[in-house]
């Protein structure tokens, strides 16, 4: 047995999780986030203990809202003046900085108590996958995404179009109208 | 229970967990109860159930149980009270003013059946000093190999 | 003014009457007034809060002063009868002892000695000072023979793989003096004691003790005396870590040479996770392998002290004295049980 002290050690070392917030609805993930940050997917979990995780997120350029909220969810933003408080709706907001958005829904996923803070503390985010090379090695695992991401036609390859089904063969001389 | 007396709150009590002096009962029982010390008045009409303990139970008890030994101390004017000493120690005391010979027997057993420990709020009403066999849970537990290999793959992807 | 004085020792009450500052109080004397005129007062009686105020101030000062009481002997109490406690030792833990014996087991001979210079100082005959009171040198040397032997064979049957070096360190661990000591505290042999001194050092009540487990062998018999030592000083080990009590120096040669002696290859210490290594709270999962087979894991937030753990761990399993092993054959009635069913060598074979 190893001794008391590694055990307890071992038992609530924090993880380094990776997550890829591309075309990732930002609400359910934010909640996802959240879940681990918090420490809620460990069976050892209690609210006062604090056995949260590192999550690293990546691509948050391309994070995803449903609808049209990119222009009816606003978020207040403070200029940096005295009573400058003003309303910016999420496509401006994410223009300003693309990792704000996620880091705003996190937030306020979040418990609201003193823990709030040092748990955002331990939320890295990054606009594109350029990670540091420290943060690398710290990793461990990935997060499962919220959906799977749909694949882009250009990212499919010749064999795969070619073996796609198709309804009907047009023929070589036919020209679509418009 | 401490956490039924009056005004008593679960922040106010002290807590804790389940504990046994010396591993008693491990290899065999051991009955805490050292000495047990009637105090009472001779004339007093509070200390009347103390007397007919005296007169009818108290043989008894002490037949039934030779590893107490009993004090009868009886004193002018004093609130009646069982002073019951423990082998750890602890000294633990019950007035037992204006109560009857009956009354008076169940706290004498009581008292012969406490560890001597404090009474506190229990936290858990189990409690073990033994490791799991399993093994403490720890982050690595049921963790599938793959899920190595998925975060080498996804890093090896990085548009770096 | 309900909180004031302390609990008088005689009446129980708050009272001022039997205080020791009391008695320093009243040893002014006050000359006795020539003539005396009392005259009745009715109303509230406003001198009195200040007067028994006053009187509090004082003594707390005076206790100040003194420091704390001196610990007292429970014989110093007005309800203590040294025979009967005496009787009532055997029946508590089971035993059924001679009180000569019992009486004998609980004299040091501090005590003897101490009996006879009070003889002589009144002046008797030297006939009569020399008293015919036995102490408990010889009993405490049984005592310790048949402790040390039984615990020796019963860690040597409990551990058959661990080497004599550990089962020599679990033996002094539990038979310490602290340990011996605080079992015998917990018995109820402290009081008992007949000693010169007051409060009774160490060394004299682990000496009564190891007399109790020699007079339970004079008068029961070795077998009897064994399963006190059992039930009293080895259930001490329920619920500790055995391997915390071996302190191996360095863990990875022994290693080593446990496995150079079994004719296996050389142990190789292997990350198997890791997580947070940038950081200042890294965690390292160490493996020890030998010849391809993990031998035992651990943790550690620096590689050196995961791979020593990591040892120990593997050592721990080797010598079977690992986490979830079997627990110790304390019950008597399920060690003979287990006999019976052979249950202990299928156990054994499985594991």
């Amino acid at each position: 047995m190893a001794s008391r002290v590694q055990q307890h050690w071992l038992t609530f070392s924090r993880m380094w999780l990776l997550c890829d917030a591309r075309w990732q609805p930002a609400p359910e993930l934010a909640k996802r986030i959240c879940k681990y940050l918090e420490g809620r997917h460990k069976p050892v979990y209690h609210p006062l203990s604090d056995c949260g995780d590192h999550v690293v997120v990546i691509n948050t350029k391309e994070v995803a809202f449903e609808k049209n909220q990119w222009e009816k969810k606003l978020y207040a933003v403070n200029t940096g003046y005295k009573n400058t408080m003003i309303a910016m709706s999420a496509k401006d907001f994410h223009r300003m900085d693309p990792t704000k958005v996620l880091e705003r829904e996190v937030y306020s996923e979040l418990p609201k108590n003193g823990q709030r803070k040092s748990l955002m503390t331990r939320l890295h985010l990054f606009a594109d996958e350029n990670i540091p090379d420290n943060i690398k090695e710290n990793l461990v695992d990935i997060i499962p995404p919220v959906m799977e991401p749909p694949k882009r036609l250009d990212e499919f390859t010749e064999e795969e179009k070619a073996s796609w089904p198709r309804l009907f063969i047009p023929p070589a001389d036919y020209k679509p109208s418009d | 229970m401490a956490n039924l007396i009056v005004g008593a709150t679960g922040r106010t009590v002290t807590s804790g967990f389940l504990k046994s002096v010396l591993q008693n009962g491990t290899g065999r029982y051991v009955c805490q109860l050292q000495r047990i010390t009637l105090k009472f008045c001779k004339a007093s009409g509070q200390s009347r159930g103390v007397r007919d303990y005296v007169e009818n139970h108290l043989l008894d008890f002490a037949a039934a149980n030779p590893g107490v030994v009993v004090y009868v101390t009886p004193k002018p004017e004093i609130h009646a009270r069982l002073v019951a000493e423990y082998l750890n120690g602890e000294v633990h005391t019950v007035f037992v003013d204006k109560k009857s010979a009956e009354e008076i027997k169940q706290h004498v057993q009581s008292l012969v059946w406490r560890s001597g420990l404090p009474l506190v709020r229990l936290r858990k009403t189990q409690h073990t000093e033994t490791p799991s066999i399993q093994g403490q849970w720890t982050p690595f537990t049921n963790r599938p190999a793959s899920s190595t290999v998925a975060l080498e793959e996804r890093l090896k992807r990085l548009k770096t | 003014m309900a909180g004031l004085g302390r609990n008088c020792v005689l009446c129980a009450r708050k009272s001022l009457l039997f205080h020791r500052s009391c008695l320093t109080l009243t040893r002014t004397q006050i000359p006795l007034a020539s003539e005396v005129v009392v005259t009745q007062v009715r109303g509230t009686k406003r001198w009195v809060r200040p007067y028994l105020q006053t009187l509090l101030n004082r003594i707390n000062k005076e206790n100040e002063w003194l420091g704390p009481l001196p610990p007292q002997p429970r014989s110093s109490k007005i309800n203590w009868n040294y025979e009967s406690e005496l009787f009532a030792f055997g029946p508590r833990l089971g035993e059924k002892l001679n009180m000569n014996t019992l009486r004998a087991a609980f004299t040091d001979r501090s005590y003897v000695e101490q009996e006879e210079e009070r003889r002589r100082e009144l002046g008797l005959p030297l006939e009569d000072v020399k008293l015919d009171m036995q102490d408990n040198s010889h009993l405490s040397e049984q005592g310790w023979e048949l402790t040390t032997n039984y615990i020796y064979r019963f860690i040597r049957a409990e551990f058959p793989l661990l080497p004599e070096e550990g089962v020599k360190a679990i033996h002094d661990y539990v038979t310490q003096e602290d340990m011996l000591v605080w079992i015998a505290k917990h018995l109820g042999v402290k009081d008992l004691i007949r000693c010169s001194t007051f409060p009774v050092p160490p060394p004299v009540t682990k000496q009564v003790f190891l007399a109790i487990i020699g007079a339970v062998k004079h008068d029961q018999g070795p077998q009897r005396a064994e399963a006190f030592v059992q039930d009293f000083v080895v259930a001490q080990l329920v619920g500790k870590d055995v391997n915390a009590m071996w302190d191996v120096p360095n863990p990875m040669g022994m290693l080593a040479e446990v496995l150079q002696k079994e004719g296996r290859g050389e142990p190789e210490p292997r990350i198997i996770n890791q997580s947070g290594v940038n950081t200042v709270t890294p965690v390292f999962c160490v493996g020890v392998y030998s010849d391809k087979e993990l031998l035992g894991e651990a943790s550690g937030d620096t590689l050196p002290k995961a791979v020593e753990e990591a040892a120990r761990v593997a050592l721990a399993n080797m010598f079977k004295t690992h986490e979830g092993r079997k627990p110790l054959a304390l019950d008597t009635r399920l060690k003979t049980m287990a006999e019976i069913t052979g249950k202990t060598q299928y156990l054994e074979n499985k594991s």
